[in-house]
């Protein structure tokens, strides 16, 4: 028999009811912008435009315009371009639908040639025959599929001719026809004129509005997140401003190019390919689909499709790939889940113009979280950043038995850092988490031999990397470790060991391990010990060591220490002064 | 030599440490750990290997 849900504790009724509470809010939120739209999509326009259009209005303000003045100038100046493109693209569109019909020979002669290639009826014709002759059954009148029921012969009927009919409408009046005129625009004019407000407005109380928006937010260090929205604003501008840049050069590259091959109406596939640039991954692939098609109709021979295809297969690799990494940095800041996540979500919310506003939006999103406190799950769940931090990574790998995506991690953060460093910064840092958790008691004997063993196969795995000397900055692809490396400052004392060379020992110090490191207490310790012994090792010292147990009464005469000259008693947790003190008196004797 | 990795060990803390486990030498780090192994062998400012090997073999924790 099941056995009813039931709550332990208080606190894991409180957690229940948090869980209800955010699961409830998150759809709230989402109906709310699947039935606002009408109001969201323009408010969400306004705001990236005016993070576009703010730079400029600074410009003006620094050359001593009055912000009203420098506002409403760029505001006009903006709309008008985009005013005068939307003509453009209208009229493109005009010609090009009168021009479709001349095409149309061109595709049938295509079509036909592709048949006398394909040589014979084919599975595909054959299939398209049977679906025509379906069709023809379907079709048949019932008086001539089945024999009448009285058992009379059928009457012939003479096949009747139809009789055309004339359907008139009335004249309509002079309001009727400004109505039917009118009535199209009137939805987008409305949209642009709300759109229009709005910028101006956000510019005019940029300030005002940020300010509500960390009240809202109810930060704790009020000067501190001000000032972290003021430059997160101006990065996101910065950005914004470039992307349309980037995607507006990128257009006019493509509008040239497929004007030089003669592909029609080249403006206004030049315009879409801006526009279309916006949407991640396939964005310029959705671009490239109708300036092909057209060569495909226009162009008798399929040159014009090689060099149209030839077109996008350059420029999109060299505006994404060379340019935009060269000149903005290496993204903007989303993981690329998030990004084919926030297209999907914000493309089944609002349809194509989510599809467009998804990266940008997304981008606001992440850059608020990582500014405001209480919104830091937005940074964590569609960020680029690493969730956890080094150290939490090689706790987590270890903890869970895996130290070879550590030693991953661990190869790339040698690029540019030293073993020491590695060890130092991430890896002890690590252990001091399973510390605190082995304090709190909530690590088991098997987990602390896992970490123990992880560990020790880490150690193994980077025995060649202690000898290297870090190569060179920025060498380093890979996120995490690029997180790693960007969290240690590159400090003297930890790159610039230096290494005993064979021939600089005294010969008693020329044995198999001069150095004994001893783990103090546990097997935390002996994780941190044996990276000691590697260290020393890797710097002319060679080591062995020995697990806690090594210094017990029983064990600690049967200890080898012939040819050893230094003993490191390693401890993780230094609360235990007096067995620290009983694990010196004996290493002191034996040594 | 007394290696206490924990975090935010000062000098001060080290030192007493060290004191009273009467260990000879005490790092808070791996990589002191390291370097002070590397000094008993050949200390920073001394040129001569064989000075130093003689008192180095003295020096364990």
């Amino acid at each position: 028999m099941q056995t009813p849900l039931r709550l332990r504790t208080p606190l894991e009724l409180a957690n229940l009811l948090s869980a209800v509470a955010i699961a409830l809010l998150a759809v709230i939120i989402i109906a709310t912008l699947y039935f606002g739209r009408e109001i969201f999509v323009p408010i969400s326009l306004a705001i990236l435009l005016s993070f576009v259009l703010a730079p400029l209005v600074g410009l003006l303000q620094r050359i001593r315009v009055p912000r009203g003045l420098a506002v409403v100038g760029v505001v006009v100046l903006a709309f008008g371009l985009i005013f005068a493109t939307g003509s453009l693209l209208a009229a493109q569109l005009a010609q090009l639908a009168e021009d479709l019909p001349r095409y149309q020979t061109t595709i049938t002669e295509k079509i036909q040639s592709f048949r006398q290639t394909t040589a014979g009826r084919g599975t595909l014709e054959r299939a398209s025959g049977m679906l025509k002759d379906l069709s023809k059954e379907l079709d048949k009148p019932k008086e001539s599929a089945a024999p009448s029921s009285s058992g009379l012969t059928p009457r012939t009927t003479a096949p009747t001719t139809p009789v055309p009919v004339e359907v008139r409408q009335p004249d309509p009046g002079a309001l009727q026809a400004l109505q039917a005129l009118i009535a199209p625009l009137l939805h987008p004019l409305a949209t642009t004129g709300i759109i229009i407000i709005f910028v101006i407005f956000i510019l005019l109380q940029r300030e005002d509005l940020r300010n509500r928006l960390i009240r809202l937010a109810g930060s704790r260090d009020l000067h501190r997140t001000t000032a972290a929205l003021d430059d997160a604003a101006r990065r996101l501008s910065r950005l914004f401003l470039f992307q349309l840049m980037l995607n507006g050069s990128f257009g006019v590259a493509i509008g040239i190019g497929l004007w030089l091959i003669g592909i029609p109406s080249a403006i206004l596939w030049g315009i879409l390919a801006a526009v279309l640039r916006f949407v991640p991954y396939i964005g310029a692939v959705i671009a490239a689909a109708f300036p092909l098609a057209l060569a495909v109709a226009v162009d008798p021979g399929w040159s014009m499709l090689i060099w149209t295809a030839a077109l996008f297969i350059v420029v999109e690799p060299v505006v994404g790939h060379v340019i935009e990494p060269m000149v903005a940095g290496r993204s903007t800041g989303l993981s690329p889940v998030a990004v084919v996540a926030s297209a999907t979500f914000w493309t089944a919310l609002w349809g194509p113009i989510g599809l467009v506003l998804a990266t940008p939006l997304t981008v606001c999103l992440v850059v608020l979280g990582r500014h405001v406190e209480r919104l830091e799950f937005l940074d964590v769940m569609f960020g680029d950043r690493p969730a956890l931090s080094p150290p939490e990574i090689f706790y987590q790998r270890m903890l869970a038995g895996d130290p070879t995506e550590a030693a991953d991690k661990a190869e790339e953060f040698l690029k540019e850092r030293s073993l020491a460093s590695y060890y130092d910064e991430v890896a002890l840092k690590g252990l001091q988490l399973a510390q605190a958790d082995a304090d709190r008691g909530v690590l088991s004997d098997e987990r602390l031999t896992k970490i123990r063993d992880a560990v020790s196969e880490l150690v193994d795995d980077l025995e060649d990397s202690g000898e290297r000397s870090p190569s060179k900055p920025d060498a380093v692809s890979d996120p995490e470790a690029s997180s790693a490396v960007e969290s240690v400052t590159a400090n003297r004392s930890t790159e610039d060991i230096p290494v005993l060379q064979p021939e600089e020992l005294p010969p008693e110090w020329q044995g198999e391990t001069p150095v004994l490191c001893i783990a103090g207490r546990s097997l935390i310790d002996q994780a941190a010990a044996i990276m000691v012994g590697q260290l020393t090792a890797a710097h002319g010292l060679k080591a062995r060591t020995e697990g806690p147990e090594a210094l017990s009464t029983t064990n600690v005469f049967r200890l080898q220490t012939a040819g050893i000259h230094i003993i490191c008693l390693v401890y993780m947790d230094t609360s235990t002064p007096a067995h620290m003190r009983y694990s010196v008196r004996p290493a002191t004797q034996i040594s | 030599m007394l290696v206490c990795c924990k975090n935010e060990v000062d000098e001060d803390i080290l030192e007493s440490l060290c004191e009273n486990a009467r260990a000879d030498k005490a790092a808070a780090s791996l990589t002191d750990a390291t370097r002070l192994c590397i000094d008993v062998v050949r200390p920073p400012n001394l040129g001569s290997n064989e000075e130093n090997a003689s008192s180095s073999v003295k020096t364990v924790a």
